[in-house]
């Protein structure tokens, strides 16, 4: 009797602790991105995984292949006039939002001119265009004041913010305000109801999505979905990341943490892959107003002095995960010159102290903003910390989590005041690899990116590069770009570290792309 | 009673204003900009301001505070600045979370804690107290996260048997539901059995030294009676302290042991909220929690007249 009493307990209590199996049956893949995505407007935030959530249901106009060649998407035909001033575009029939409505040239016209408001490259576009006009229903048109050699990479920009097409009643939205309603065009719908900030976000197959016919390449081509469902889940915890995965619990995860890869070592169910033509690059940056880095001399002595294996080596590690690589423009770019970079070498104190000597420098405090909040970037200011010590300088490093480094980058005051001399960043090389598009080769002093860098030459060779159609004379103009970032010490690239993504045989071949599609996943 | 209940929600009122007055102070004085969060890395400074302005930051800090304690005294907690979603909404789908957790690593507390303080102080200095007390002191000793990640190790990744990470709600069935909790409970019981039959004991030993226990012996109880419904009831008054303080600390959130288990609950969404300076759910969250600590406070003392007819307020 006690027996059979105890047999019915636990074959109760099996019944009530073992989940149902079918209770995930509907879920297609769940992936795990490089963040939590809480801010859904990719216009609003340049926030990487915002972009990320974009493209699952937002479409462009142009998209870039593998070879960073922009191609139609959206777009089905399109002409340009002899004198390079008029543009028209035809869209693809059939083209609808996931509200059913189709998608017409006033959806497009509004939302480039949002799109605009908050991008660089968006910015100089509508800087050189007379008119912006709809033909009809499917057309419009494009006329500039001045022939442009940047309209359709700037139509195909991959990076944040990214020109997505959405219906004009939500693209009228000032630019300021985020949109919270998520309708767009693009292989998948957003689940409205299913979305918690920081949590979880769903995303269903669009079935009246038209893939274009050609196979995918890149961000550009068919996106043929496969997939039902996909199903964002945040894992802020990296170990717990990679355990989930090999439990089988999640199918894929955007990037593994450098010292967590090896636990992927000899499990057959993962596939653990590099990010394709696509790393995140450490910079340095210094303040140009303020003493001792408004001296250029004080820049080259500072650059002379850094190494980019120091700082690759206490951030990733491993020397298969990551570039070595002096370009301003990223060794992603198809403009990429490493011309005149020293850190990429073992660097020459001696000259470096020199340099300093003649700069006339008299020990001014120099203040290195170090971020303890990320993983990413921990170690990097201890090295610029130590590399600075060692020819003289007198460092301050001062530790703060990251939105603290954020507002605290923007004072311009002098470092006694709260100002700052030097800080880090890990930026995309998406971001990076175009110079009208790279924040830190913005030289237009005050009203620029923090750090300040004024230099009129390179706003001209900028513009130069800006209006040239002409790809071997826009490779110059991107050689002379990088020798005079060198030699005024814009910023100093610190090494590319090369991301690996990681995902269980249910996701099936993805596509090559810089950034995670799930189009092909099947 | 009665009186005493209204008599102490009335009392929490000044306590809920100044913790309010006091977050929204500490807030605006330390270092960062919810717009750049949000703007992200490469915004320029109109687009900042701009976003500024829409937010109502640009505003003086005095219009800003009379903003937020007007909507609050409309029990309007205001909305996420940076998922502009309200913030009585975010809390309420990260409480379930929260709540699962802490009820079942509260209920495996209070049933190992208590009879192993209670039998430890029985069997004063043989070995079962031996064992309990060396194990109590290695569990209080170990940190959350080196037992999350062990467990881990061991029932999901080796075994197989149990789920490395995340929450089911109770909605989807009683199975996923537990079946999810298992191992990040047991993490978070480790500390709180420790902690709890340690006082346990300490409580029991004091009492079991009393003449009425002597002479509730004396007159033949039978012991289980003498320990559980004599001892353990005049033990009672700091075991049930300590279980409200642990009760207030999971409801608060744990931190270490919902990001190991990633389970969405109070205490990730508060971490996440101040290095965002998402102003609005700080200060939400922190409200919340001053009423969930008003209200554990309330039905410890209530506690205290039921276990003591002495204690008078």
């Amino acid at each position: 009797m006690k027996k059979s009493l105890l047999f019915m307990a636990a074959a109760m209590c099996a019944a009530v602790v073992m989940p149902a199996s079918n209770a995930l049956a509907d879920v297609n893949i769940k992936i795990v991105q490089h963040g939590p995505l809480r801010v859904l407007d990719p216009i609003f935030t340049s926030a990487y995984v915002t972009r990320n959530h974009g493209y699952m249901i937002f479409d462009t106009l142009f998209a870039m292949d593998a070879a960073g060649k922009p191609q139609p998407q959206m777009v089905d035909t399109f002409t340009e006039s002899p004198d390079r001033l008029t543009y028209t575009f035809k869209l693809r029939s059939g083209l609808k939002f996931h509200d059913g409505a189709p998608v017409t040239s006033d959806d497009v016209i509004a939302s480039l001119q949002r799109w605009a408001q908050r991008d660089v490259m968006g910015t100089r576009l509508m800087a050189v265009t007379e008119k912006l006009s709809a033909v009809d229903a499917n057309t419009f048109t494009l006329q500039l004041k001045k022939p442009y050699g940047q309209v359709l990479d700037s139509l195909a920009k991959p990076g944040s913010p990214v020109p997505f097409i959405m219906p004009k009643r939500l693209a009228d939205t000032p630019s300021s305000q985020a949109i919270t309603e998520m309708i767009g065009s693009g292989p998948f719908k957003f689940v409205q109801g299913d979305f918690q900030p920081g949590v979880k976000a769903t995303y269903l197959k669009f079935a009246d999505y038209v893939p274009r016919a050609e196979p995918a390449s890149n961000f550009a081509g068919g996106k043929v979905v496969k997939l039902d469902r996909v199903e964002v889940v945040n894992i802020a915890d990296g170990q717990t990341a990679v355990n989930a995965l090999r439990n089988g619990e999640i199918d894929f995860i955007e990037n593994v943490a450098p010292d967590l890869l090896s636990q992927f070592d000899g499990v057959k169910s993962v596939t653990v892959e590099p990010k394709s033509r696509e790393s995140n690059m450490y910079t340095l940056r210094m303040n140009w107003l303020q003493p001792p880095f408004d001296n250029v001399k004080v820049r080259r002595a500072a650059m002379a002095a850094l190494y980019q294996l120091d700082y690759l080596d206490a951030s990733v590690g491993d020397e298969k995960r990551y570039t070595v690589c002096g370009a301003v423009l990223s060794c992603a770019s198809p403009y990429k010159s490493e011309t005149g970079a020293t850190q990429t070498k073992a660097p020459d104190l001696a000259r470096a102290r020199q340099l300093l000597k003649e700069s006339g420098y008299k020990g001014e405090k120099v203040v290195v903003l170090h971020s303890t909040d990320l993983r990413v970037l921990v170690n990097i200011a201890p090295i610029t910390a130590q590399a600075l010590r060692s020819i003289g300088m007198n460092v301050d490093m001062q530790a703060m989590d990251f939105t603290t480094l954020l507002a605290r980058r923007t004072k311009k005051d002098p470092v006694e005041k709260g100002g700052w001399s030097i800080f880090q960043s890990s930026l995309t090389t998406l971001d990076l690899s175009n110079p009208l598009v790279n924040p830190n080769l913005d030289a237009r002093g005050e009203a620029g990116y923090p750090g300040w860098t004024k230099d009129d030459t390179m706003e001209s060779l900028k513009d130069q590069f800006a209006v040239e159609g002409d790809e071997a004379k826009r490779m110059q103009l991107a050689e002379a770009i990088q020798a005079r970032a060198v030699d005024q010490v814009m910023y100093v690239p610190l090494g590319e570290a090369i991301e690996y993504k990681a995902y269980s045989a249910k996701v099936g071949k993805l596509v090559d792309a810089q950034l995670p599609m799930f189009w092909s996943a099947k | 009673m009665l009186s005493l209940i209204i008599r102490r929600l009335f009392a929490a009122i000044p306590v809920v204003l100044i913790v309010a007055t006091v977050v929204f102070l500490l807030l605006r004085m330390a270092p960062g900009d919810p717009a750049r969060v949000i703007a992200g890395d490469m915004a320029s400074e109109e687009t900042i301001a701009q976003i500024r302005s829409n937010l109502a930051l640009d505003q003086p800090l005095i219009k800003q505070y009379a903003l937020a304690m007007g909507k609050m005294l409309q029990g309007d907690l205001g909305t996420s600045i940076i998922s502009q979603q309200p913030v009585s909404k975010l809390i309420s789908a990260r409480l379930g979370p929260t709540a699962a957790l802490a009820s079942t690593a509260m209920l495996l507390t209070i049933l190992l804690a208590i009879p192993i303080g209670v039998l430890s102080a029985w069997w004063h200095r043989r070995w079962f107290d031996r064992v309990a007390t060396a194990s109590t002191i290695l569990a209080f000793s170990v940190p959350a996260f080196v037992v999350g990640y062990v467990l881990i190790l061991v029932f999901s990744v080796q075994l197989n048997w149990l789920p490395v990470q995340g929450y089911t709600p109770l909605a989807d069935g009683v199975g996923p539901f537990l079946y999810r909790l298992v191992l990040p409970s047991l993490t978070l019981a480790t500390v709180f059995v420790a902690l709890i039959t340690r006082i346990t004991r300490a409580s029991m030993l004091d009492i079991l030294g009393e003449d009425f226990v002597r002479t509730a012996r004396a007159k033949g109880v039978p012991e289980k009676y003498v320990l559980f419904r004599h001892a353990l009831r005049n033990a009672a008054a700091p075991i049930v302290t300590v279980i409200g303080v642990a009760i207030t600390t999971l409801i608060s959130g744990v931190v270490v042991t919902e990001t190991i288990f990633n389970i969405p609950g109070v205490g990730s969404l508060i971490v996440d909220a101040v290095l965002a300076r998402d102003y609005p759910v700080v200060q939400g969250t922190i409200l919340f929690f001053s009423f969930i600590y008003v209200f554990v406070n309330l039905a410890i003392d209530l506690i205290y007249v039921l276990l003591d007819p002495r204690i008078r307020y």
